[in-house]
């Protein structure tokens, strides 16, 4: 068992980073949900306590406990007031190795985590990011939900969440990492006492593929009537932690759509108004990665709307950036370094991202001097490299439109739109096949 | 400058929830022409968060104009008189600040997270938007598109959003300063014209009506003396704050359809003022109820009938009233009424027969813990004073509610719910499209 204590005794208050080997790629096949359902199960009662009396005692104790799984790891977290902290160490060494995980609890969550993909349907913006997220990555295991697809979470038994748990979770924690009003020490004795002892470092991350765009340009449109807005997610895969062109595409980002003075913001929003909010991202994780930029477009302007941002990424990767712009976003990168090392929980969630994601030690150290050689050239060279106008894939919810599907189908080109109607159940989130 | 400096008052209450290392002291200076300016040095990193507390919101939006407060929220980013269109955010992005704002029934707030080297020039730039920002009809024209897209997206293709804009209408009336959105109905957004956006900046964007917060790794007498350059000469003029009572009827039922996969409930009941003490027994009730893990409508509702997907209750204290808010997402093919009677059964429960020192003590910790997450960051601490010193005019009343959290009693959340069960709220009923 690893640590990572920041003692900071500013406040009376402890954030608690339990991290447990593997997360949701480890979902067989047509078991997706799985992992995901096992931590929802880990909450419902461990030890001596059933569901009720477990909420009772966290609640005692003034604890947020919540169970994140990742791709690769999971991750339960918890925020407690210091003076309780030792007593939910020893509430997370039940949740982790004595959970109850009891036929009527996982039957009630199977239902509610069903119920909660339906209710996705109703959040425009949260329904077009799912669905982008599993069209974008296709085959890859990327596109496979962590939070699983209607289908699979009814087919998952007891004993697949009993056998996750034995298997995966019940060895112990690899990492145990704190920030706050805590000494190190402390740390060490209450994990001692709480969890059981997991020798060896954080393994390498499971091998895969590395996802890559898929060829073409694809669009998926969920039709909803009455919609007064488009919802979009525009993107392709790209580059992953590791690479060095990371910090060139990372000003890049900036200035296209990573500030608010980014060129997709003045255009659409304060030189057009047709946009209350546009931006773009690089999500990256150390297989690879994903460049996206979204938007909830007014939806009397979708064509044009679309056709605008789609125009700004071209020029953005053809034509890189100014040197004018470079030196803003260089600037504007530098100076709020400052804030990524604000509080004793940002502290630590920077010593977890070096050891779950195996950066550089001196990752942080090093970070500014990286920044600031990147070069115009640099960013211009690393968009044409990693980034393809040609293989790009949209995602949209936007009610039916003539003038929407036929740019759509000029855009996508033959065969390359799907446009699902509103009164057909929507697949994506029901079924995997 | 006319100084007044509260030092007896601490950020750290025996329960120790202020920075130990920050000499613990929030300073208090208001200068001749109203301007209020709160200081807490927090030297645990180099920033500093600067904000600017207006104290109007959509409650003073001028009839026919709802929506001003908000929409001038907007024009404050755009131009002043030296800062040409957009340079505001270029500047601040330069120096590596993130900025927002937020509009809410009571106030306007403007605020700044920067590197502490930028303080001087982040006064400099704030108080010249504050005293020179260009109200013009490209401003406006430019502005309230983007206004409408926000409100598209906020409420039109939002059943939330749709659901509050009605329960608050219906709690307060729609004639009621609170009870209109504060984003504004679409029709006066549409019609906002040049002299009425003139009219409202004169009337409230005074220094009489601002509190600027500074919380970070600063040194407070440079802070005076920046503030006392950049605003120290702005005129001062009395801003009248005219009072309303919040009478609200109660029993109102209002159903809709909406494009939904489940029934919804949302429910609203009167509520004490920010600042005032017995605001205490209705945040632990709403603990007790909602907010808790083991909260009974979570249990009941969610966990053992599983009548409803989701469980959750908000207590909102404005500067002359509050709100209670509930709200359910009920499962598939149960219907609303079953959760607003659920919610009435268990008030009418609680109102009848109180609820256990153990509950009470469990419901006193989850707020404690609240309050010290929120002021865990100096943007934290700057929220919480400046939310207070603006709406109540005593930023202590944030610590004094702390206290009284400590005090409460089962008779106090009896009372709460006997008077939400006397009052009978007002309710909305979200059907599903198509079934309705």
């Amino acid at each position: 068992m690893q640590f990572r204590v920041v003692s900071d005794h500013a406040a009376p208050w402890v954030s608690i980073r339990v991290v447990l080997p593997e997360g949701s790629l480890a979902d067989p096949p047509g078991r997706e949900g799985q992992a995901v359902l096992t931590s929802d199960a880990l909450q419902l009662g461990a030890g001596d306590r059933r569901r009720e009396e477990w909420k009772e005692a966290l609640d005692h104790l003034g604890a947020d406990v919540d169970v994140h799984v990742a791709r690769d790891v999971t991750i339960v977290g918890a925020e407690v007031l210091s003076r309780n902290a030792e007593e939910l160490f020893g509430l997370l060494g039940d949740l982790i190795h004595r959970p109850r995980v009891e036929a009527e609890e996982v039957a009630r969550l199977k239902r509610q985590s069903v119920a909660d993909l339906e209710q996705m349907s109703d959040d425009d913006e949260g329904l077009v990011a799912a669905v982008h997220s599993q069209v974008l990555w296709g085959t890859h295991p990327y596109a496979r939900p962590g939070r699983g697809w209607m289908d699979t979470i009814r087919s998952l038994e007891i004993t697949d969440l009993r056998e996750f748990h034995a298997s995966r979770v019940s060895d112990g924690p690899l990492l145990v990492a704190v920030a706050g009003d805590v000494r190190e020490s402390d740390v060490k004795e209450w994990s001692r006492g709480a969890f059981l002892e997991k020798s060896g470092t954080i393994p390498e991350p499971r091998t895969l593929p590395a996802p890559r765009a898929t060829p073409g340009r694809r669009a998926t449109w969920l039709e909803k009537a009455g919609r007064t807005q488009t919802q979009l997610v525009l993107g392709c895969p790209t580059v992953g932690l590791g690479n060095e062109d990371l910090y060139a595409l990372q000003i890049a980002n900036s200035v296209l759509g990573g500030l608010y003075t980014g060129r997709l913001m003045q255009e659409l929003r304060e030189r057009r108004g047709w946009t209350y909010g546009v931006q773009s991202q690089l999500g990256v994780d150390h297989r690879g990665g994903a460049f996206s930029v979204s938007m909830g477009l007014d939806a009397e302007q979708g064509a044009a709307g679309i056709a605008c941002c789609w125009g700004l990424i071209e020029d953005w990767i053809s034509e890189g950036i100014t040197p004018e712009e470079l030196e803003f976003a260089q600037s504007h990168l530098l100076n709020s370094f400052a804030f990524a090392q604000e509080t004793a929980s940002q502290r630590l969630g920077n010593a977890l991202e070096i050891a779950l994601h195996h950066r550089p030690a001196d990752w942080l150290e090093t970070w500014c001097g990286r920044i600031r050689q990147v070069t115009v050239e640099d960013v211009q060279r690393s968009l044409q490299t990693h980034l393809n106008p040609a293989n790009m894939t949209l995602t949209l919810v936007a009610s039916p439109s003539a003038e929407l599907e036929d740019f759509l189908k000029g855009w996508a080109r033959e065969g390359s739109l799907r446009i699902h109607p509103a009164a057909e159940e929507f697949r994506p989130l029901a079924q995997s096949a | 400058m006319n100084e007044e400096t509260i030092r007896a008052q601490r950020l750290v209450e025996e329960r120790s929830l202020r920075p130990k290392g920050a000499g613990g002291t929030v300073e208090r200076h208001r200068w001749d022409n109203g301007l209020t300016l709160l200081i807490h040095r927090d030297p645990r990193a180099p920033i500093v968060a600067y904000h600017t507390w207006l104290g109007v919101g959509s409650s003073r939006d001028p009839r026919g104009s709802t929506g001003m407060a908000h929409f001038f929220e907007h024009l404050m980013f755009r131009e002043s008189e030296r800062l040409s269109e957009g340079e505001y955010d270029r500047v601040m992005e330069k120096l590596g600040a993130q900025v927002n704002a937020a509009t809410w029934l009571d106030w306007t707030c403007f605020h700044a997270k920067a590197p502490r080297a930028h303080l001087s020039e982040i006064i400099d730039i704030e108080a010249e938007r504050l005293a020179h920002v260009v109200v013009g009809s490209t401003q406006l024209d430019g502005e309230r598109k983007v206004v409408l897209n926000e409100r598209q997206m906020r409420v039109d293709d939002d059943p939330d959003g749709q659901m509050d804009e009605i329960l608050w209408g219906t709690i307060f009336g729609r004639e009621h300063p609170y009870g209109w959105p504060t984003l504004g109905w679409k029709e006066d957004i549409e019609n906002f014209g040049l002299e009425a956006c003139r009219a409202f900046h004169q009337e409230w964007y005074a220094p009489s009506n601002t509190t600027l917060v500074v919380v970070g790794d600063v040194d407070p007498e440079a802070v005076c003396r920046d503030v006392d350059a950049h605003y120290g000469s702005m005129s001062g003029r009395p801003v009248q704050h005219p009072s309303f009572e919040a009478a609200p009827s109660g029993g109102d039922v209002v159903e809709l359809v909406l494009d939904i996969s489940s029934e919804r409930v949302s429910m609203a009941f009167p509520a004490p003022r920010l600042g005032a003490l017995e605001l205490a027994g209705w945040e632990v009730l709403n603990e007790i109820l909602l907010g808790a893990e083991s909260a009974r409508l979570e249990r009941s509702l969610v966990e053992e009938s599983e009548a409803a997907l989701d469980v959750s209750g908000t207590v909102e204290p404005l500067r002359h009233a509050g709100i209670f808010q509930i709200d359910l997402t009920m499962s598939p093919g149960v219907s609303a009424e079953q959760g607003r009677d659920a919610v009435f059964s268990e008030l009418q429960r609680i109102a009848e027969l109180g609820v256990d020192a153990c509950e009470i003590a469990r419901a006193s910790v989850l707020l404690e813990a609240s309050g010290v997450q929120q002021i865990l960051t100096a943007g934290g601490v700057a929220w919480m004073l400046g939310h207070h010193e603006c709406t109540t005019g005593d930023f202590r009343d944030f610590f004094r509610h702390l206290e009284a959290v400590n005090s409460v009693t089962t008779l106090h959340v009896q009372q709460a719910a006997r008077a939400c069960v006397a009052h009978g709220g007002a309710t909305v009923l979200a059907r599903v499209r198509g079934e309705a």
